[in-house]
């Protein structure tokens, strides 16, 4: 009998546990399905549909993704454009990561002025990116060619407008208003080691060279390894900021695949969708290739997650 | 040289000067309590830390120009800034540059195949509805489904964690001009609220920070109220909710900063409706006579930073270092 009455209050509370999240999970759920699954759907649909005035959509079977092909092998910016995000992404990974990881570690030490340094390394991401751009273009791309015609008396192109200088221009503006994301995330994994781990390193006399590479990067090896997986579809989403300066008038020796993506959709009109869904279906393919890869490299030849 | 130029190098030299004092009395302060408890001090290490300390002031510095040139700029008359191009301080600070842009910042755009100007009000205003909806909606979905699934055991929970976990590390490329699509076709582009029903998504980084933060947080104030009665709704925001209320802010107020300050998406799906974000971007990309001038383009830069950097001199100890992101699991 009193097992009964248990049983019976058990299955009560179930029950107003499954209406309580069925009540608040719908929404979301609703959400979900109308503006990623159907978005989604419709956009790969379309990869295989063409355009035309009369008909609207309609089936055209692989077109899209041979003309996508045809210009990836022939189109000079669509070349310059996959060079230039490896490229990116690689300045990354090899300049942003270590540098931001170097940082986060500085403020997590409390070292010397670490306080100034977290506000102002953060603040770039407080300013909105157009203003820090109208600012940098400004004075970069006012002042080296000024400084210039006071030392030699002869006039230079800005670094933007020169073709040799332009991409390692807005790559030096990218990594100048970058650090502050990541390094929330760093900082905030660094501050969950246990102190005494810290201690007891310090106790055996690590150096802080020690410190860095034996403690505090396996301990937080695992933030590092999510933004780095969730990093690689970066590889073709990022614009280089190029939307910012240019408009979509960039010049194509500047083009990253990020930028190509955001100027198609900008400047398509429904005959052009088709099109952006076969390169962003390619894409996705590439990407999802890519973080396997990167996902395989990092778990069998970095640190384990650690459970702390 | 004017009094004004006079009154701010001798206010840069002040800072400066104040600045390597500070660095000189923190360095003899840490000498002097090392010594004291007898820690051993390597010479790499110091010069490990000289080397990242002259970096990051390189990099303080080279911020704080920048942004000194903004306001200095921003502050100089139109006659002043063609005489005096780029680098000269202002001859007399011209607040009245900001009445005048603030009056001039009109951002023309098509509504209904009529264009209109939207005025720097309107786009304040735009900026205000907008930012707090989508830092509400995108702070709310995720919040509340990652209780649901860290706190109760249903099978549809684990769906919805590994559904969050793939679109992350698998996202779909290439998508926006659909969405634009389905935005036209559900008339609610260039709606705000319809905008916002679109960004309630409960995808992304922020669920797997708070599925953490829930997962573990100890079941006993659950139960402890639910003997005293109390339903699952009341557990969740006036328990489960405030515990968290620390984390609830940071994400908020990162939400509230990147969503002020983002033009794309108002470009894509709300272009009637303008922020300032994108009004200025469209200022920037295609200047018209009124506003072309740099110094009143960046008083509405200045006029735009300004609540991004009350929230964040406000917040920034909560912000920097309260963050954490477990890994990726499965």
């Amino acid at each position: 009998m009193k097992e009964q009455v248990k049983k019976t209050g058990f299955m009560k509370k179930r029950r107003q546990d499954l209406l309580f999240y069925i009540a608040f999970m719908a929404f979301p759920v609703i959400q979900f399905i109308v503006f990623y699954v159907v978005k989604n759907f419709n956009s790969f649909v379309l990869a295989f549909q063409g355009y035309d005035a009369f008909q609207g959509y309609y089936f055209n079977g692989l077109e899209n993704f041979k003309k996508v092909f045809y210009d990836i092998a022939h189109e000079y910016y669509f070349k310059t454009g996959i060079r230039n995000s490896l490229i990116h992404y690689g300045i990354g990974l090899v300049i942003g990561l270590p540098l931001g990881l170097t940082f986060s570690y500085y403020i997590y030490k409390k070292f010397l002025m670490s306080e100034i340094f977290k506000v102002i390394l953060f603040l770039p991401s407080v300013v909105s990116i157009v203003v820090m751009q109208i600012i940098w273009a400004n004075v970069m791309d006012g002042m080296i060619p000024e400084i210039y015609f006071a030392k030699t008396g002869n006039t230079m192109l800005g670094l933007m407008a020169n073709s040799k200088t332009r991409f390692l221009y807005l790559e030096l503006f990218n990594i100048w208003v970058s650090f502050g994301g990541s390094m929330l995330y760093y900082v905030g994994a660094m501050a969950r080691i246990p102190d005494s781990l810290i201690e007891a390193a310090e106790l055996d006399g690590a150096s802080l060279w020690e410190e860095f590479f034996q403690v505090v990067i396996p301990l937080t090896w695992s933030t590092v390894k999510t933004l780095l997986v969730v990093g690689i579809a970066g590889i073709f989403t990022a614009d280089l900021n190029l939307y910012l300066f240019y408009g979509t008038g960039a010049e194509t020796d500047a083009y990253i695949v990020g930028y190509n993506l955001l100027r198609l959709t900008v400047t398509s009109k429904l005959d052009g969708y088709p099109y952006i869904s076969a390169f962003g279906m390619i894409l996705t393919a590439v990407t999802m290739i890519l973080t396997f890869a990167m996902r395989f490299v990092l778990e069998k030849y970095t640190w384990e997650d650690v459970e702390f | 040289m004017t009094i004004t130029q006079i009154c701010i190098y001798i206010f840069v030299v002040l800072a400066l000067l104040a600045l390597f004092s500070y660095i000189g009395f923190v360095l003899v302060k840490k000498a002097k309590q090392a010594r004291k408890v007898g820690k051993k001090i390597f010479t790499a290490d110091l010069l490990l830390q000289s080397i990242v300390f002259c970096v990051l002031l390189v990099y303080l510095l080279t911020i704080f120009a920048a942004l000194f040139w903004g306001v200095m700029t921003s502050l100089k008359s139109l006659g002043d800034f063609g005489a005096n191009y780029l680098f000269d301080l202002p001859e007399k600070l011209a607040f009245s540059n900001y009445v005048k842009a603030l009056k001039l910042f009109k951002v023309p755009v098509s509504r209904d195949g009529e264009i209109v100007k939207i005025t720097f009000l309107g786009l304040v205003v735009n900026s205000v509805i907008y930012s707090v909806g989508k830092t509400l909606v995108q702070l709310l979905c995720p919040a509340i489904v990652a209780y649901l699934v860290a706190r109760f055991d249903f099978k549809f929970g684990r769906i919805i964690y590994w559904i969050v976990i793939m679109a992350m590390i698998l996202p779909i490329v290439g998508t926006t001009h659909s969405a634009i699509l389905l935005y036209t076709k559900l008339n609610i582009r260039n709606n705000i609220f319809g905008v916002l029903l679109g960004d309630a998504s409960f995808l992304g980084m922020y669920f797997l920070i708070f599925h953490g933060v829930f997962k573990t947080l100890p079941k006993d104030y659950a139960e402890a109220a639910i003997l005293d009665g109390a339903g699952n709704t009341t557990i969740m925001f006036k328990i489960m909710f405030p515990l968290i209320i620390n984390m609830l802010t940071i994400v908020a107020v990162l939400l509230f900063i990147s969503v002020w300050n983002d033009y794309t998406t108002i470009m894509y799906f709300l272009p009637a409706k303008p922020n300032l974000a994108y009004g200025l971007y469209l200022y920037n990309i295609n200047p018209d006579g009124t506003l072309s001038q740099t110094p009143l383009r960046l008083v509405g830069c200045m006029v735009m930073c300004l609540p991004c950097l009350t929230l964040f001199l406000i917040f920034k100890n909560k912000m920097i270092g309260n963050l954490s992101l477990g890994g990726l699991k499965g």
